[in-house]
């Protein structure tokens, strides 16, 4: 754990810097700094480390960049964006929750909404240990979670 | 009168100071991966911030070490959510 914390402590700012640089937003520069050095320790067993370690660490981080970039094309986009999208099309009631509910499990859609309502990287956090999972499973569960929405809402177009 | 043509000429510097180092950073970065200078790279990026004054405070990275720590402990308990497949990507467990 000593050798995690030097390793965290040595690099974090330079990974940080280059993701905020490429992300030009802090909090999803700190998301994806995280998930670049969580990466390294679950490949621990995997990896030389005598070999350069930030030359991992900065690959890795541009890789994390883009799978975060990818599953966030939709993340600005607001909820209203999806009742637009329906209106034309179908008949039932156009409130955006009662669309995320209409097109989701009950527990997605909660889950769903109470993340939109994350306004910081702390709450996403928080609403992670609420459901014992850890910040990455839950943006990759938020991710899938959006996919199914769109799809569904698409399919019904 | 002084302090601020001061202020103001400095001000300019760096706005050209970083003008230079971003066109630096994105002519490193548009290389392929195998081509990449990674401490060029990271030392233009930590420049940059360094001189738009985004560089994290001692207590910041201190508060996300621990955070990161925490986490690496749930992966090395097995506690967490995902695992990762053999791409490298995160798969849900749940």
């Amino acid at each position: 754990m000593d050798l995690c914390r030097i390793i965290v402590e040595r690099y974090y700012c330079d990974i940080y810097n280059f993701c905020n640089y490429n992300l030009n937003d802090s909090s999803a520069a700190e998301d994806c700094a995280q998930e670049t050095f969580l990466e390294l320790f679950r490949k621990r067993d995997k990896l030389y480390f005598t070999e350069n370690i930030l030359t991992w660490l900065t690959l890795t981080a541009k890789n994390v960049i883009k799978r975060y970039r990818n599953a966030n094309q939709y993340e600005h986009e607001d909820i209203s964006d999806y009742a637009d999208k329906i209106q034309d099309t179908s008949d039932f009631n156009h409130n955006p929750m009662s669309i995320i509910y209409d097109n989701l499990s009950p527990a997605e859609a909660e889950m769903l909404i109470k993340y939109i309502y994350c306004k910081n990287t702390k709450e996403k956090e928080a609403l992670a240990e609420v459901n014992n999972i850890s910040p990455g499973a839950l943006y990759v569960k938020i991710s899938r979670i959006k996919k199914k929405l769109r799809n569904n809402i698409n399919n019904k177009q | 009168m002084k302090r601020k043509v001061l202020s103001n000429k400095l001000s300019e510097l760096n706005k050209e100071l970083v003008t230079d180092l971003k066109s630096a950073l994105d002519y490193e970065l548009e290389k392929p991966f195998e081509k990449w200078n990674v401490t060029n790279i990271i030392n233009l990026s930590n420049a940059i911030a360094d001189i738009k004054g985004y560089t994290l405070s001692e207590e910041d990275v201190k508060r996300r070490t621990d955070s990161i720590l925490s986490e690496v402990n749930h992966i090395i308990s097995g506690k967490e959510g995902g695992s990762v497949d053999r791409n490298g990507l995160m798969q849900d467990n749940s």
